[in-house]
């Protein structure tokens, strides 16, 4: 019984990691991302590999993470010069376009995926454990959760508020955008690459699937949910869209169709998210 | 309407609570299963209607040792992660000892170092990576690994079509692709050379491109290793563009389903399959009466008897291992180690050094005037 | 081909401002309601009809449930909304129609016609033949019709457009109305080009369509017919000459590169 709850508490705290990365990116920066899940795949796979080739744990979690902003910041610079939802489309493109070459490579293992990745280990132990996961794995959260906090109070916070709201003006009133906008995608990425790294040390067995266009929605999801822009907000989400196909087992087969309506019917009655609040700026369409 | 929309979410929220602790404590004997029921519930469908069938029998003859038993059916989603979800709350709340499932390679390999770990019996009934077999002490697999399926239908083709040259246009997911390699391998080895290699993407229907390209060369045999959703489509389209070469497929083209989506150009197809419906044990004769049955009475749901007959003949044999040694993992391994010329529908069974199913050779089929025929 | 349900997106898109993840869904509609009546009737042109009949229907009552509460909000908001629609419906669809492909029981003569070099069917003749009349329709309704007008006014300034006396929201009704009747068309053309039918059978063309549209500039109509166009080129040309297995690869990477260079697609938007 504990078992299976503690999996879906890891999973949980994982997809909470991705959605609060992605909420760095759309809802404090206002930079739409519908590939995000390819950074949570780079991540994944990198850190596979590394410990696959024999570096420690500690080692390629960190690594991951960077390998994975390295990715973010090939996907910013041309993405830089498009707006708004065009900015939407080339992000869509950038996942699908991961997804198949990670599909292709033989090094990735190729559509088969990549099995007996080891499992995480801190100093040398193992942590196979369940609730010793999920405590770190929460612990690591949390770290992500205070930096957020930190850097929402601060001047980047605000640069990146300011970015959401208009960029043009932003530019007029100084604020260097584009360095704004590369430190965003970095940081989210960073977090994603992270929580990929997780992940595959934790299943033993990562393959593309797990991270295509139908992940980068999920988690998009979350994050609208949860109130864009908030943090709470995205861990709220995160669990949410875990927990609901759980519950929803008890339909069997039916589950899409109560999946999909529940979607729609929360975005009806509360639109700004669980957590959000009905800010003009938050959840008003620009411009109009 | 707000408020209208309120109730609903509510009434949506609690039957969902409602269906997820529904879960009774009788005197039962649970077994897992985790079957494409969402996606890809054409193959999963039939499969959960043969594990159905079988447990009515053995609940009508008065269940396993006067206890009857019962499935928890799963949905794997077509999903590694959701198979895992599924397979660890199958262990972990119903304590289910022995899974029949997951239904593809990827999904097994990805529940296998968590059923090794925890001591659970899994049993995919058509998973054909080669993988598999090393997966574990506790993996079993029903149909034949797709190796010795290359090795059966490559020499099938050099002997008995005198094949030369191979043009080959598999889907480009695990699957295809590892067909692919495997079956260029095996051509190779027989001295058959492939003149061409193109690939699809799951859910593609125009294989113009790719034909376009085949057929500038030539070639004795057209192999399309992948899901008959597309490889039907292919070949009715490289009939239509004037290819004339005879087809090769996998087993997953032996469904009723193929031929009703190719069409004519179905005709002559060559591929192993696990099951052969003219197989004439009084076990096979009554299975074919239940199935035909159901699909009579359920005109919608898809229709594939090689997917029910392979959990047909797991299920009974699971149900046979917890009869005579007892509801415990290792009993249950005991029990499928030394089973000898199980009277199953697929043929007489039993399980090699790997876990994987033995039965008489390899089958192999051929479309013969809309229907399987089995030739070998 | 992918141009008609591209036509659908863009009309929704630069008309409401939102991305209609569920329009590859209305597209399978169609086909179905094609397929079941054929098969009950077995009269093609009446099938027709209440294929796109179906399609139109379900588009309509998308628009009302899932988008109309949403509408002036952060458009990321209903893209969630269309997300959810879209996993409802198809797997509704999966649940009232079964999961397995049905195939469309019309047999077209399968002439070919050399045309400069390039085999072409009779039925892709058709299907170009269908479009390009769709294509003109949909031209003369936009700008001569009152209703078209008024689709166009909503698209510049829905205030504005309010003062002097239009009816948004039947006007977003309409857009919506014609949106999906295209992606009926595109639907049912699809199953008996393809001759199959499924409840998937929407998601990636509806994916392609939407890129279609960007290409071409959202909100353009003539773009949305260049984007179409240019995808299945691209498409194929890269399938032919490089790795097919890389095909949807090139079809996305195509979108990235243009738009980088041209970030407001090929030509352009009012937007």
């Amino acid at each position: 019984m504990t078992a299976y709850i503690l999996h879906v508490c890891i999973i949980m705290v994982l997809f909470s990691m991705l959605s609060l990365s992605l909420n760095i990116a759309v809802g404090m920066t206002g930079l739409v991302s519908l590939g995000h899940a390819a950074f949570f795949g780079i991540g994944a796979y990198a850190s596979g590999l590394m410990m696959l080739c024999g570096l420690p744990f500690e080692v390629s979690l960190v690594l991951s993470g960077i390998v994975t902003s390295v990715f973010g910041i090939i996907l910013a610079v041309p993405s830089l010069r498009v707006k708004d939802d065009y900015l939407a489309i080339v992000t869509l493109g950038f996942g699908i376009i991961a997804v198949i070459i990670l599909m292709n490579m033989d090094i990735t293992g190729g559509p088969d995926g990549l099995t007996g990745i080891p499992p995480a280990s801190v100093f040398g132990v193992a942590l196979t454990s369940k609730p010793v996961y999920f405590a770190f794995c929460s612990s690591i959260l949390a770290i992500m959760v205070l930096t957020t906090s930190r850097l929402k109070a601060s001047k980047v916070g605000r640069a990146w508020a300011a970015i959401r709201d208009n960029d043009t003006v932003a530019m007029f009133m100084g604020i260097n955008i584009y360095y704004y906008k590369v430190l965003c995608i970095v940081i989210s990425s960073f977090w994603a690459g992270i929580a990929g790294s997780l992940y595959a040390h934790y299943t033993g067995y990562i393959n593309p699937m797990t991270f295509g266009m139908q992940t980068s929605i999920m988690i998009l999801a979350m994050v609208v949910l949860g109130g864009i822009g908030s943090i709470p907000g995205s861990i709220i989400g995160a669990s949410v869209l875990v927990l609901l196909p759980e519950l929803l087992r008890g339909f069997e087969a039916h589950q899409g169709i109560f999946y999909g309506a529940l979607l729609v019917t929360m975005m009806v009655l509360r639109p700004q998210g669980i957590m959000g609040k009905m800010k003009v700026t938050d959840i008003f369409a620009r411009g109009s | 309407m707000k408020r209208f929309a309120w109730v609903i979410l509510v009434g949506l929220l609690i039957s969902a609570v409602v269906g997820f602790t529904g879960c009774t404590k009788e005197k039962v004997i649970k077994v897992g299963a985790i079957l494409r029921l969402s996606t890809g519930a054409s193959d999963g469908l039939p499969a959960k209607r043969g594990i159905e069938i079988a447990v009515d029998e053995i609940n009508a003859a008065g269940g396993i040792n006067g206890k009857p038993l019962k499935v928890i059916y799963e949905d794997s989603k077509d999903s590694p992660q959701a198979s895992v979800t599924a397979f660890e709350k199958l262990i972990s709340m119903d304590k289910v000892k022995v899974v029949i499932g997951p239904m593809m390679s990827g999904n097994t390999l990805a529940v296998a170092p968590i059923a090794e770990r925890n001591h659970v019996v899994v049993i995919t009934p058509n998973g054909t990576s080669p993988k598999i077999s090393n997966a574990g002490k506790y993996i079993y697999r029903g149909c034949t690994r797709i190796d010795k399926q290359a090795e059966a239908l490559t020499k099938y083709a050099k002997d008995k079509m005198g094949v030369k040259t191979v043009a080959i246009l598999y889907s480009n997911e695990p699957y295809g692709k590892g067909c692919n390699k495997l079956f260029s391998k095996y051509f190779n080895d027989l001295g058959i050379s492939v003149v061409a290699d193109e690939s699809f993407m799951r859910g593609d229907r125009d294989f113009s491109a790719q034909l376009t390209k085949i057929k500038q060369k030539k070639f004795d045999l057209l192999f399309i290793p992948g899901y008959l959703q597309e490889t039907a489509p292919a070949i009715a389209q490289a009939r239509k563009m004037g290819i004339d070469a005879p087809s090769m497929g996998v087993f997953g083209d032996m469904a009723p389903k193929y031929i009703e989506l190719a069409g004519n150009a179905a005709e002559g197809h060559v591929i192993a399959g696990e099951y052969d419906f003219d197989y004439n044990t009084p076990v096979n004769r009554r299975f074919k009466e239940k199935y035909m049955a159901i699909v009579k009475s359920h005109k919608n749901e898809p229709n594939n008897i090689m997917f029910a007959a392979i959990t047909y003949d797991m299920t009974r044999i699971v149900a046979d291992a917890i009869k005579n040694r007892g509801y415990n993992a290792e009993a249950i391994r005991d029990y499928l180690d030394s089973l000898k010329d199980f009277d199953g529908v697929t043929g007489r069974l039993s399980f090699d050094k790997n876990g994987d199913v033995v039965k008489q050779g390899v089958y192999i089929f051929k479309v013969e005037g809309g229907k399987y025929v089995k030739v070998e | 081909m992918y141009t008609l349900v591209a036509l659908g997106y863009t009309m929704v898109y630069g008309i409401l401002g939102i991305i209609n993840f569920a329009q590859g869904e209305i597209y399978m509609y169609g086909a179905y309601g094609a397929v079941i009546s054929l098969s009950l009737t077995g009269d093609l042109a009446l099938s027709v009809l209440l294929g796109i009949g179906l399609s139109c229907v379900v588009g309509v009552l998308l628009e009302r449930v899932a988008f109309k509460p949403l509408r002036g909000l952060n458009p990321l908001i209903s893209l969630i909304s269309a997300i959810g629609a879209s996993i409802f419906l198809s797997s509704s669809a999966r649940f009232i129609f079964g999961p397995d492909e049905r195939p469309f029981p019309v047999h077209f003569e399968s002439h070919i016609y050399n045309f400069l070099g390039i085999d072409v069917s009779m039925l892709q003749i058709i299907i170009m033949g269908v479009s390009l009349i769709l294509m003109i329709l949909l031209y003369i309704i936009v700008n001569h019709t009152k209703n078209g007008r008024a689709m166009k006014a909503v698209a510049m300034d829905a205030d504005a457009a309010m003062l002097m006396g239009i009816d948004v929201d039947k006007t977003y009704m309409f857009t919506f109305l014609i949106g999906s009747a295209l992606s009926g068309v595109a639907g049912i053309l699809m199953a008996v080009y393809y001759n199959t039918t499924y409840p998937t059978m929407g998601t990636l063309p509806g994916l392609k369509a939407f890129s279609a549209a960007v290409l071409g500039g959202i909100g353009s109509i003539p773009g949305a017919v260049v984007g179409g166009l240019t995808l299945g080129v691209a498409e194929n040309l890269g399938a032919a000459y490089i790795s097919s297995g890389f095909k949807d690869a090139f079809a996305f990477l195509a979108l990235v590169l243009v738009l980088v260079i041209r970030p407001k697609g090929i030509m352009g938007a009012k937007r």
